[in-house]
């Protein structure tokens, strides 16, 4: 510490945050890949894996590439890659719905041998291999970008052209592949599903025992759930009808992260000698779209629209906020409703997942109000990306205080700061070590 | 990441004399020189030479006794660390190899107790003499009653004085361990040294053992002892060594 400067009260021991973090992606590495947690989910995850990697690139190249090399190792035969990879290590009825409920898997499926689900989750994907690349440049990076850019490619192909909804838009079937399963811009076109299985639902249910049912998704929410993989299962997770399987929307932060992550593909094959230019212009393109679609300019940020009935859905979600990561846009008033009262009243820490001012927040439960790492993360991302270093600091700073204090939780009480969810979280672990990078060692981080 | 200091072992490095040895070793970008004791040298015959070359400076943090008698008369393995503590050198390596030197195949339990009462009697010297004691698991090709660091670690659980602890062999790992960087975080409390080969023995960089996650896991675990090249090369000591200091100070050693 230099000469004049007074130690700060309760300042977060940087060093020692940092050690944890890498020990809680250590503990949960399995050989091949992470679990995002050991008891909750014992399994892979498509997007924390995105997440996860991130975070490894700052312990070693090697097993980042490797985490996302065993997740495209699952990829579809028509280019999904899958929202969860099982292991079969793990008994059938550790975590719910198992393996056994997703099958049959279709001709198009995963490899033989290799079980999945049948949805997707928000592809970060390729925006994570070009990150571990950037860190780690070389020609065992070159490599392993050159094996994985096919595959990046084919699972962005599937969501172009497979997914594609509302002339331009890309759809999601399920509120699993939002990421933010339990958003409020998911309770309308719920509500229009039949919630068939509500009765028995509690019993099948795993996420319960190791986690308060206040801070979950409730049992109504998890029978319609359930019925929406059934109907999608059965048409043997076929994409040829999509508005007619019992759910179909947009989500501005899936769409969002897709142009993302289009654009970093165009940047991975600048690095590989391919062509950047279809990408750069998907990119292009679906950025416009989601641009001039989905903006709600009463509420000040992007909303989700149903597909299948054309409403927008207009909730102010943190999903609606992501867009900030696209260039062009309505910059100034999504940094608006991001720093006013619905997500920065004094006191929040990070980016709440949902308006804290409206009636149905609910700051315990899970993507309801919660404050979540990898969210707050993107928009820290977006900021740092738009040169809004003041707001990225303070959310970084949010982000350093909530873990110091609460620990590698799966998600925050927006306010009290209270650890909620499970507990060793690698996404947690992996981006508060993309966050510490970014700064001096105990430079800043002090609220 | 913190940077360890990284030791080379004596045989590897170039030179007639120790002094030699440690002028190339600081060249090539070691901080220290681990000493190697083989087939029943006589340490003491060496002592009052290393004395003299710890005395101009020459950073001896590790000896390893590749001939320690765990069964049979105790005293010389007594005496050995003795010397080792006369030196100043903080660590004995203790590798549990070689069916002449520990007990042969009865049972488990017999092993482990015979084990411990050999180590416990150096482990008590060494904490009088202010050293370390590192038992190393080797490989099931060349030992049965220690090959993972967890085995170690209940081996010095068992003997229960500080001055016990694991030393760690990066080679001996890579056949042993399912999860390397898994096993040095679970065992970080009680690691004492950790020495360093590739998955083929040669130096670091001539294998595919992850550099990097052991590093991460050292770090993870708090680690702050030596690290140390303990290996065969795969060229002239000239070229390989420093290209070994270089791979594993770029993985974040």
């Amino acid at each position: 510490m230099s000469i004049g400067t007074t130690p700060e009260p309760h300042a977060p021991d940087i060093a020692d945050l940092r050690r944890r973090a890498a020990a809680t992606l250590l503990r949960n590495w399995r050989g091949s890949a992470t679990v995002p947690t050991t008891a909750l989910y014992p399994h892979q995850w498509s997007w924390d894996s995105a997440f996860i990697a991130i975070g490894q690139a700052h312990l070693g190249p090697r097993r980042a590439f490797a985490e996302l090399t065993a997740l495209h190792g699952a990829q579809w035969g028509d280019g999904r890659v899958p929202q969860i990879v099982f292991n079969p290590a793990v008994p059938e009825d550790a975590y719910f719905p198992g393996p056994a409920f997703w099958r049959p898997l279709p001709r198009h499926g995963p490899p033989a041998g290799v079980s999945t689900t049948g949805l997707v989750q928000p592809p970060v994907h390729a925006a994570a291999v070009l990150a571990i690349a950037e860190r780690h440049p070389g020609a065992a990076t070159d490599a392993a970008v050159r094996r994985l850019y096919p595959r990046l490619v084919r699972s962005h192909d599937y969501l172009f052209e497979r997914r594609s909804v509302a002339s331009g838009l890309v759809g999601i079937v399920h509120p699993w592949e939002s990421g933010l399963d339990n958003s409020p811009s998911w309770d309308e076109p719920l509500a229009a599903v039949d919630p068939g299985l509500a009765d028995d639902i509690t019993v099948l249910r795993r996420d319960l025992r190791h986690a308060d049912a206040g801070h979950r998704p409730t049992d109504s929410d998890y029978a319609r759930y359930m019925g929406i993989v059934a109907a999608y299962r059965d048409r043997r997770y076929a994409d040829d009808d999509l508005l007619g399987l019992p759910f179909c929307t947009v989500d501005p932060l899936f769409c969002a992260v897709l142009a993302w992550s289009e654009d970093a593909l165009a940047s991975l094959a600048r690095r590989i000698g391919a062509d950047p230019g279809r990408h750069a212009e998907r990119a292009r393109e679906l950025t416009h779209q989601v641009h001039t679609r989905l903006f709600d300019p009463a509420l000040g940020c992007y909303v989700a629209l149903d597909a299948r009935t054309g409403r927008a859905l207009r909730k102010r979600t943190v999903s609606g906020l992501v867009p900030l990561l696209l260039p062009g846009g309505h910059r100034a008033a999504v940094l608006e409703t991001l720093t006013g009262p619905s997500f920065a009243a004094p006191g929040v820490l990070g980016v709440p997942s949902y308006d804290l001012t409206a009636p149905d927040a609910d700051p315990h439960r899970y993507w309801r109000g919660p404050t979540w790492v990898n969210t707050t993360w993107l928009l820290w991302r977006a900021l740092l990306a738009h040169g809004e270093t003041g707001h990225a600091e303070r959310l970084a700073a949010d982000l350093v205080h909530l873990v110091s204090t609460a620990g590698f939780r799966e998600y925050f009480h927006p306010v009290t700061g209270e650890g909620l969810g499970s507990d060793h979280f690698s996404w947690t672990a992996a981006l508060l070590l993309d966050v510490l990078a970014r700064e001096p060692e105990g430079q800043r981080w002090q609220r | 990441m913190p940077q360890w200091k990284i030791a080379c072992q004596e045989q590897l490095l170039p030179g007639a004399s120790i002094e030699q040895k440690w002028e190339f070793a600081q060249s090539a970008g070691f901080d220290g020189i681990e000493l190697l004791l083989r087939n029943g040298e006589a340490f003491e015959a060496r002592l009052g030479v290393l004395e003299r070359a710890a005395g101009r400076g020459v950073v001896l943090p590790a000896v390893r006794l590749d001939a320690l008698p765990l069964v049979g008369d105790p005293g010389r393995g007594l005496r050995q660390v003795s010397s080792v503590a006369a030196l100043g050198a903080p660590a004995v390596v203790v590798p549990v190899s070689g069916t002449r030197r520990v007990p042969l195949p009865r049972s488990s339990t017999a092993d482990h107790d015979t084990l411990s009462d050999a180590l416990r009697r150096l482990a008590e010297r060494a904490a009088r003499e202010g050293v370390t004691l590192c038992v190393q698991p080797v490989n099931r090709y060349e030992g049965h009653a220690v090959n993972t660091l967890d085995q170690a670690a209940q081996l010095c659980r068992a003997v229960g004085l500080p001055s016990a602890r694991v030393a760690a062999a990066t080679f001996h790992m890579n056949i042993e361990e399912a999860d390397p960087a898994g096993a040095l975080l679970a065992a970080g409390p009680w690691l004492g040294h950790v020495e360093l080969a590739d998955s083929t023995g040669l130096e670091p960089g001539a294998g595919h053992v992850d550099w990097s996650s052991v590093f991460a896991a050292l770090d993870a675990a708090g680690y702050q002892g030596w690290v140390s090249l303990a290996c065969r090369l795969s060229g002239p000591a000239r070229t390989c060594l420093p290209a070994a200091v270089s791979v594993l100070r770029q993985a974040g050693g």
